[in-house]
């Protein structure tokens, strides 16, 4: 909840400044605009927590099952996509090996029918 | 370096003693080559110890990153799919050359580049470079994917696009290749059989007696690092069900075993199996064409099929063994005769056990099919049939000119007070006082580092002289119809007519299909209002989703007018738009448009 300028800042806030590089005021005195502008972000920074745990527990209790719904979601797209690819796949290979059906000098223009070099290396894997 | 009368190339590949195939491979080809060629190996800083054929030089790549050989040196890479490959990866983007895909299945390779260190973001732009907004989506919940994944998404046009050549060891690779890269320029070379050297054979009772396999049995033999992929379970099955039906046997499963990914022993013990099983781990290269000749019959079954070609089944079919393989992918390739081909269905382990039965009574039958295949490996992976095959495609590899991949522009903006003074200065050159459009005055198009490619569609002399002065320089305009694939840095659209949109995807289609990867396209939309299309007005994003849809990532949009309607507000007279994106994938969504892309690919391979 934000809290009056007049207030002193919680240890929480000291430390939210803190990360953010900004020197702590002494707390009580009067205040430079930097110190009100620090509070201000960090009123900013609290509202958007609470906004994040009030949508987390509205998940987490609706009666519809709201992660239940955003996991048939996420399931249902990557379905989507995935068949999206295969379809391009098949479609592309079906294409391919047609035009190999049809060209098979595409892909082995010199297969060579008999031995062309001289005797084979008479060595092992790996020796 | 020594001159050689081929020149020079560069080879990364593991090398031996790193316990890899491929590194076993390299060995055995890169002996003939060094006679024609000034050979230098690029190996993993781990895999230091590297040992290479006499004359080869060997270098590790820490090394190598700070000595680079000259640009008329081809360099060869062997990819695989497994972690040793990896170190390749950045001189491949660096140097494309010619590539050697052991595995046309390469997604494993990306996750020992990305996921397997922690880089999520490489792999969610690594799919969405090769697959678009779909492949980012699938990146993106990578906490959802299944194994099937990594087979249903190759990722190869990433790797192969840019290079100069690829080699494959069986036309089925070749085809996977070329569904992914219509144009590139593939070679089938036929995998290699190095004969043993003598002294490794002890002879085969001598085997089987150390093996405990007494004379009258017969021996089954699988070789190789036993995965699941190798469907150990299903020999396992079939012999379960033939038991009854053949003579006294043995299971002999030589390879590395990992009990915690794919317990054989366990899977043997519980078809009752238990005794009859041989399971030593993994083989030294010295024992492994010892156990192939004291077997009787092989079973080197894979499913799912990526489509690599087995270096183990090379050796076995070399050696006059019986082979039973799955009759897909490259295995469908081995001449008929020379190995026992089974159809993969749901009745295979039936139909497996029926196989291995008739085999197992009928010695006649496995010398006669192991006779053919020595013969079709004899007469087809001598190791000088391939060093010869491998002289053409470095050959084709050097003929083809470096490809257009990805754009080398670096683009800066003109900040806000140059981008005034240029506004103001286009307005004073002009009588009356024209309206500059929403591109110019938005600073959208990007300055260059250097003269750009570009292509311009739409638009008046106005907009071209415009365009001139805001560059600062007279482009060298591209035509969009003609230009070739990948040629353009920046693709610059000005929509004013009703004829612009008459076929915005065909549109789309082409500014993919010119622009460099990384190129950017601008588009600038001017129509009265009451002409404007609904995608263009009902929402904001709706724009972002048609790029997307197209491989583009849209980096600005700016509107000169509120997209939607507000009652109570009079409409505008007229409303513009202008879109900056970036290129990041060439697939797109949509039949159609994939077929259109597809064609028009064709088109640039013919």
């Amino acid at each position: 909840m934000p809290r009056s300028p007049s207030s002193p800042r919680s240890e929480p806030d000291r430390a939210r400044s803190a990360r953010r590089g900004a020197v702590p005021d002494a707390g009580g005195g009067a205040r430079s605009g930097n110190a009100d502008l620090e509070q201000a972000v960090a009123i900013a920074e609290l509202r958007a927590e609470v906004a994040a745990l009030r949508a987390a527990v509205a998940e987490i209790s609706a009666p519809q099952g709201g992660l239940q719904h955003r996991l048939l979601t996420a399931l249902a797209e990557r379905f989507a996509a995935l068949s999206e690819i295969q379809r391009e796949l098949i479609e592309a290979e079906l294409d391919a090996f047609r035009a190999l059906a049809l060209a098979p000098d595409r892909v082995a223009p010199d297969r060579p029918a008999r031995a062309v070099d001289a005797a084979p290396a008479r060595r092992t894997k790996g020796s | 370096m020594t001159t050689a009368p081929g020149g020079e190339i560069v080879w990364f590949s593991p090398m031996p003693p790193q316990p890899n195939g491929i590194a076993d491979y390299s060995f055995e080809i890169l002996a003939p080559l060094a006679d024609d060629y000034a050979c230098t190996v690029v190996v993993d800083d781990r895999n230091a110890d590297a040992r290479a054929p006499d004359g080869v030089a060997v270098l590790a790549a820490s090394r190598y990153r700070h000595a680079p050989r000259p640009p008329e040196a081809l360099h060869i890479y062997q990819i695989g799919n497994n972690p040793d490959h990896v170190y390749m990866l950045p001189f491949l983007a660096k140097r494309p050359g010619l590539v050697v895909v052991h595995d046309p299945v390469l997604h494993h390779l990306l996750d020992c580049a990305t996921m397997a260190v922690g880089d999520y973001a490489g792999y969610v732009d690594a799919l969405t470079c090769e697959y678009g907004a779909a492949g980012q989506l699938l990146g993106q919940l990578w906490w959802l994917r299944e194994q099937r994944m990594h087979f249903d998404l190759p990722m190869l046009a990433g790797l192969l696009g840019p290079a100069r050549g690829v080699v494959t060891h069986s036309r089925f690779a070749a085809g996977k290749v070329l569904a992914r890269v219509p144009d590139a320029e593939v070679t089938v070379v036929p995998h290699q059989f190095a004969a043993p050297a003598p002294y490794l054979l002890a002879g085969r009772e001598a085997t089987r007696a150390a093996l405990g396999v007494a004379p009258e049995e017969v021996l089954f033999v699988s070789l190789g690092f036993v995965g699941s992929l190798k469907r150990i379970d299903v020999a396992l099955r079939a012999l379960a069900l033939g038991r009854d039906r053949m003579p006294p046997f043995r299971y002999l499963i030589a390879g590395k075993i990992d009990r915690n990914e794919y317990d054989v022993i366990g899977m043997a013990a519980a078809e009752g199996l238990g005794e009859r099983l041989i399971a030593p781990g993994f083989v030294p290269e010295a024992e492994f064409f010892a156990l192939l000749q004291a077997a009787d019959i092989v079973i080197n079954l894979r499913h799912p099929v990526a489509g690599e070609t087995s270096g183990t089944m090379i050796r076995a079919l070399g050696m006059g063994a019986a082979v039973v393989v799955v009759d897909r992918g490259a295995f469908a390739e081995i001449p008929d005769g020379a190995a026992v081909k089974i159809r993969w269905g749901a009745d295979i382990a039936e139909r497996l056990a029926g196989e291995l039965v008739s085999l197992a009574n009928d010695p006649d039958r496995r010398r006669a099919i192991g006779g053919a295949a020595r013969q079709a490996i004899g007469r087809g992976h001598d190791v000088a049939q391939t060093a010869s095959s491998y002289r053409s495609a470095i050959a084709r590899a050097r003929a083809q000119p470096a490809r257009p991949w990805a754009t080398s522009c670096i683009w800066a903006y003109p900040p806000p007070g140059d981008l005034s003074r240029r506004i103001e200065a286009a307005v004073a050159a002009r009588t009356p006082s024209p309206e500059l459009p929403l591109w110019f005055r938005s600073g959208s198009i990007p300055l260059c580092d250097r003269v750009a490619r570009i292509a311009v569609s739409g638009g008046g002399e106005d907009d071209r002289d415009l365009l001139a002065a805001y560059l600062g320089l007279v482009p060298d305009y591209v035509d969009l119809a003609s230009a070739a694939a990948r040629s353009v840095d920046l693709a610059i659209v000005i929509a004013r007519s009703d004829r612009a949109f008459a076929d915005l995807g065909g549109l789309f289609v082409a500014l993919n299909r010119v622009l460099a990867f990384g190129g950017l396209v601008v588009i600038d939309i001017a129509r009265p209002a009451s002409r404007v299309e609904p995608w263009l007005l009902e929402r904001p994003d709706h724009g972002e989703r048609l790029f997307e849809a197209f491989g583009f990532r849209v980096e600005v949009g700016i509107a000169t007018a509120p997209p939607t309607l507000v009652a109570g507000l009079a409409p505008p007279a007229s409303v513009e738009r202008c879109w900056r994106a970036v290129k990041l994938s060439e697939f797109l969504l949509g039949a159609e448009s994939r077929a259109r892309a597809r064609a028009a690919a064709r088109r640039d391979a013919v």
